[in-house]
């Protein structure tokens, strides 16, 4: 039974508003259960306020459920939008500044962590190491050489007092000076794995069961390169090398280069920096400007995977070198166009000539999924002219057929075949390279080419032929007497070539 | 108890993306976010792209599955059932992927996702018990 909200007057079922003062009321379609209490004598006289809507639970429960759904929606919006955020639009490699990749790197060699070192590295020249480091670890494991994710367990190194010196050689790119560090090495020779016990007993007979050194950056040898000083000729105190020449010590340091507004450090420009100081007449390194220049440029592709090699040899006897370097993907390639001047320079000063005749090229490609062909080299005969004007031009000749390679040139003939251990043991049976797909098009991927063939190697290796090895380092370090390495080689390969003349 | 156990398996289907997946190899100390954008930078070549994909969409399916837990009705029941699966699916992919289904190689975060499903499991069938008894 129901009752007017406004006068107190008891409803009959179905109506709309109270027959007794005219208040519209909710309908009432079945009789509800009487009411526990009369209503009081009040209700009876006249509201002036709003009609009072009719109960539908409790305040809390009408809100609850919604709000729990406010809450719940925020909690987890918030979770996906980081985890979006994170994977598509954050970098999740590189460093802020040039000086935090080279700090951070310190850091990722002291955990011993190899995917936060990856995460420093350039990109392009990190790519898919990681897939070659999960093997090597699950190899090293399964043969009992280790047991953990350190890439040396019975080592550890903590660097303190590192200080950075950092030079912008362009707008993308620094060099980074390391001119101070203090490095703690300690070993722990019980943490050498039972595998290797002929070497655990080695090294704890030399060093104990363990063992520690502080070192600073003075006791590294900095590389260093010579000059020849006429005026030093019969001052031989200054020059360790020869009378007359003076050493430069070029110390320590690390390119960083710049990507989307991180830093990351690249190994190959490093090398090539080093090589182009020790190396180049003027020992000044390269022009970094280049890299900012090879970021703005196109790729240089191939229409089809089997075009690759013949449109690099194009390019080589075009003679641009920068050119032949955009065949190559961009990040690996930019980091080495601040050198190309120094092999440019003399190459065009000399007027030398380079021609490649592909006379045989037979192909097979290989998808390997991410963007990445194998190209098979089944057969090529490929005939290389050095030319150099006011000499006479030089020939080489190179072949290949499956398992077996030759090489002719004016002096020497010389030809091989992989040898039957390599092929069972490795299973591989023939050359390829590795290319990548970019903008529709193919580039050799030289990265990719190594790290396919030292995946094929880890991979590969039989277990038994690892197993007799490890036993034979075991027992040559134990021993101190390297004859149980050279016995397993002289027992598994004839690595000789098989023939070979001289002209 | 069942909105409870849904909310404790998205709840472990979205914490597990804070968590590493697999407690040795070169992804024992990365989570599958910092996985899932190397995969997307293109460094990581261990993780194929297709899980750098999986490793977003679970926790999206796992958020959708938490907003629906306070909701009742029929047809919330079995957007849970079928959301959860999808989930699981994904998850055990995943797993096989990252972890080559060895149970040595579970890292925290592999175990908490198999703890949702677990969970996922539970909540389902509790609902069906509870739904009969009605």
């Amino acid at each position: 039974m129901n009752f007017c909200p406004r006068c107190g007057n008891q409803l009959p079922p179905g109506v709309r508003f109270c027959p007794a003062c005219g208040n519209p009321v909710q309908a009432v379609t079945a009789a509800p259960p009487p009411p526990a209490a009369p209503p009081p004598a009040t209700a009876t006289a006249p509201l002036t306020g709003p009609p009072v809507p009719p109960p539908s639970g409790s305040g809390r429960s009408r809100w609850l459920v919604p709000a729990l759904i406010g809450v719940l929606t925020l909690v987890a919006a918030s979770v996906v939008g980081l985890v979006v955020w994170k994977v598509f639009f954050a970098s999740a490699g590189g460093a802020g500044n040039p000086d935090e990749a080279v700090e951070a790197m310190f850091a990722a060699v002291e955990s011993q962590d190899p995917i936060e070192a990856l995460k420093l590295v350039n990109p392009g020249e990190a790519r898919s190491v990681d897939a070659l480091y999960e093997s090597l670890n699950d190899r090293l494991v399964s043969q009992e050489l280790k047991s953990s994710d350190s890439l040396l367990e019975a080592g550890s190194i903590d660097f303190t007092d590192l200080e950075l010196r950092t030079e912008m050689v362009s707008d993308h790119a620094a060099k980074v000076d390391v001119e101070d560090f203090t490095a703690t090495v300690t070993f722990d020779t019980s943490k050498l794995p039972d595998r290797l016990s002929g070497v655990r007993d080695a090294v704890r007979d030399e060093v104990g069961d363990t063992w520690q050194k502080t070192y600073t950056i003075r006791d590294l040898e900095s590389p260093t390169y010579w000059t020849y000083d006429e005026g030093r000729v019969g001052d031989d105190e200054d020059s360790e090398y020869e009378d007359g020449y003076v050493d430069h010590e070029i110390g320590f340091f690390v390119m960083v280069v710049e990507k989307d507004g991180r830093w990351y450090i690249t190994p190959a420009g490093t090398w090539a920096e080093y090589t182009a100081i020790i190396e180049s007449r003027d020992h000044r390194g390269g022009d970094w400007t280049a890299y900012d220049r090879a970021l703005g440029q196109d790729p240089i592709t191939s229409a089809e995977p089997a075009d690759v090699i013949d449109d690099l040899a194009d390019a080589a006897e075009g003679g641009n070198f920068s050119d032949l370097l955009r065949r190559v993907p961009i990040e690996q390639s930019a980091v080495l166009q601040p050198f190309v001047h120094l092999v440019q320079e003399p190459w065009d000063d000399n007027r030398l000539g380079l021609r490649i005749d592909i006379n045989q090229l037979d192909t097979t490609t290989e998808e390997m999924g991410d963007g990445l062909v194998r190209l098979w080299l089944d057969a090529a005969d490929v005939g290389v002219t050095f030319e150099e004007e006011d000499y006479s031009d030089e020939y080489l000749n190179l072949g290949l057929e499956g398992e077996c390679g030759w090489f002719e040139d004016d002096y020497d003939y010389g030809s091989a075949c992989a040898p039957q251990w390599l092929l069972d043991d490795f299973g591989l049976d023939g050359a390829f390279v590795v290319l990548r797909e970019v903008k529709g098009g193919y580039q050799l991927d030289p990265l990719a080419t190594v790290v396919a063939y030292a995946d094929a190697l880890v991979t590969g290796f039989g277990d038994r032929p690892l197993d007799s090895f490890i036993d034979a380092v075991d027992r040559a370090i134990e021993t101190q007497e390297d004859g149980y390495v050279e016995e397993w080689f002289e027992r598994h390969c004839d690595c000789s070539i098989d023939d070979y003349d001289e002209y | 108890m069942p909105a409870v156990l849904w909310a404790a398996a998205s709840g472990a289907w979205l914490g597990q993306v804070f968590l590493p997946w697999t407690s040795r190899g070169p992804l024992s100390r990365a989570t599958p976010l910092e996985a899932g954008a190397l995969r997307h930078d293109g460094v990581l070549g261990s993780v194929p792209a297709s899980v750098g994909w999986l490793i977003v969409l679970v926790p999206a399916v796992a958020a959708i599955l938490l907003v629906t837990v306070p909701l009742s009705g029929r047809a919330w029941r079995v957007l849970r059932s079928v959301l959860a699966g999808i989930a699981s699916a994904i998850l055990l992919v995943i797993l096989a992927s990252l972890t080559r289904a060895e149970p040595d190689r579970f890292g925290p975060g592999a175990w908490l996702a198999l703890a949702g499903v677990l969970l996922a499991v539970g909540a389902f069938a509790s609902s069906v018990v509870i739904k009969e008894n009605r």
